[in-house]
């Protein structure tokens, strides 16, 4: 459904992705695994077409990534990028009025779970209620393709397990789910495939059900004897 | 397009409201003045009026190009680019927000003054002949007016509103190229803001070497084309290169 051919991407002098492909299939759950700088959020910029690659592409359904694929893959970056002026509710109802596939009422479950005043002004919230806020926007559509770019970041141990209980409600055989994140332990049980990515390299492409059987070896593991 | 528009005007609502409470302000002075027959509160509501018409439509064009530098330069940008909305939507939301904006300010401040002449003709001669009492209040000015001076001052307004309008969208297109073109190079900056003095100057000459060609009736006419024009140039390589070339 979403496919990486060749991808290169350069910033001036620096190559952020080098010539890199892969695909991403629906009903599958990705984890992007790589060091800081590794390409990661690069890619699902890329992928999300807010990014335009030097050469190569990112097809969705055939086409590369544009206008159309946004209705059906959303993004959740790892920056905060609300207007200021905004409310949480306001954040809602944007995302309401730009895509067709938006969930007010799971909006509005979601931000009471997550403990996020729904009259909060968005530049008052700290990093970790705006990451929720993030994803809570994020995941209340019901897109095909999910990227979530460090969705744990800034999230304290106690509001983790809400937060990736949220993220697993998306899975389904319908959907794919692409997940970066370093907290590589706390996503590990739910990903079916790691992709590592190292100085904009793809590594290798690994099936985590297949590397604990044939090695015994958890992700972690894995990403400490690649990145070595 | 009418979402993007309603967000546009909600960018800017602050600014608005602050230039139309300046205005209540000069207004309620302007005609407590007249209506009590205190010339220094008549005199200090004008100018307030004036203050609020000439730097209040500056404040929203300039307003409105920050905005989208920001936009185009800050993580803000995925509140318009994750949207499914192509380049020439935003930008074209961004245009009509604009024209809108200056043709509401316009029309306001015009209002306003047409019912604060009335006001003072009320205010000379009573109801019945209140364009007697704008012609008294006037004195001499009105004597100096030459025949057809609303002609000559829809004429003016007209030209000013299309040259005010492409300021704006060429303005754009300076901040388009800078944050594509020009994205990551040393003074990218001062190139684009170079290159908007130039596009703008050039559009201006070529106006001018044009404008007399035309017989005199038809003269605002082409100058308004020119400018109308500009926009929908300057309209279609913003959008086809924020398509092409904009990473945010």
């Amino acid at each position: 459904m979403l496919e990486t051919k060749n991808l290169v991407k350069k910033y001036g002098g620096k190559t952020a992705l080098n010539d890199i492909s892969f695909p991403i299939e629906q009903g599958k759950t990705y984890l992007l695994l790589g060091p800081n700088g590794s390409g990661k959020t690069t890619w699902m910029k890329t992928a999300a077409s807010l990014s335009k690659p030097t050469s190569g592409s990112v097809l969705w359904n055939g086409t590369p990534v544009g206008v159309e694929s946004r209705k059906e893959i959303s993004y959740m970056p790892t920056e905060s990028f609300f207007y200021p002026w905004m409310i949480v509710a306001d954040v809602g109802d944007y995302y309401a009025d730009f895509f067709e596939d938006f969930d007010l009422d799971r909006f509005r479950d979601l931000i009471r779970d997550m403990e996020l005043p729904a009259d909060a002004k968005v530049k008052s919230l700290s990093s970790g209620m705006n990451a929720k806020l993030r994803l809570a926007a994020a995941i209340s559509r019901k897109a095909r393709v999910y990227l979530l770019d460090e969705p744990l970041n800034g999230i304290d141990l106690v509001a983790r397990d809400a937060v990736m209980k949220a993220v697993i409600s998306v899975m389904s055989p319908d959907t794919a789910v692409v997940i970066s994140s370093h907290l590589v332990e706390e996503v590990e049980s739910f990903v079916s495939t790691a992709i590592f990515l190292r100085n904009g390299k793809l590594l290798e492409i690994a099936d985590t059900e297949d590397l604990r059987t044939r090695t015994g070896k958890s992700l972690a593991d894995r990403y400490r004897e690649l990145m070595q | 397009m009418s979402k993007l528009l309603k967000y546009e005007f909600k960018k800017s609502k602050n600014v608005t409201l602050a230039i139309l409470l300046v205005t209540v302000i000069g207004e309620a002075l302007f005609v407590t003045g007249t209506i009590a027959g205190a010339i220094p509160l008549t005199s200090s509501g004008a100018l307030i009026l004036a203050l609020a018409a000439t730097f209040g439509i500056f404040i929203m064009a300039v307003l409105s190009i920050d905005i989208l530098h920001r936009e185009l330069n800050t993580n803000q940008s995925y509140m318009l680019f994750l949207t499914p909305r192509n380049s020439y939507q935003i930008l074209g939301s961004k245009i009509l927000a604009n024209a809108i904006s200056l043709s509401l300010l316009t029309v306001l401040f015009a209002v306003l003054a047409a019912l604060d002449l009335l006001l003072i003709g009320i205010r000379e001669v009573g109801m019945p002949v209140p364009a007697d009492g704008i012609r008294r209040a006037l004195g001499s000015a009105y004597l100096y007016m030459p025949t057809g001076v609303g002609k000559t001052i829809a004429t003016a307004a007209a030209i000013a509103y299309g040259s005010w309008l492409f300021l704006i969208v060429t303005a754009y297109f300076a901040d388009i190229l800078q944050a594509t073109v020009l994205r990551g190079r040393k003074g990218a900056g001062w190139i684009s803001f170079l290159l908007f003095l130039v596009l703008a100057g050039a559009v201006v000459f070529l106006q001018n070497k044009l404008a007399p060609l035309a017989p005199p009736v038809a003269e605002t006419a082409v100058r308004s084309c020119v400018y109308a024009a500009f926009i929908v140039v300057f309209f279609c390589l913003g959008g086809w290169i924020m398509d092409h070339r904009l990473s945010v």
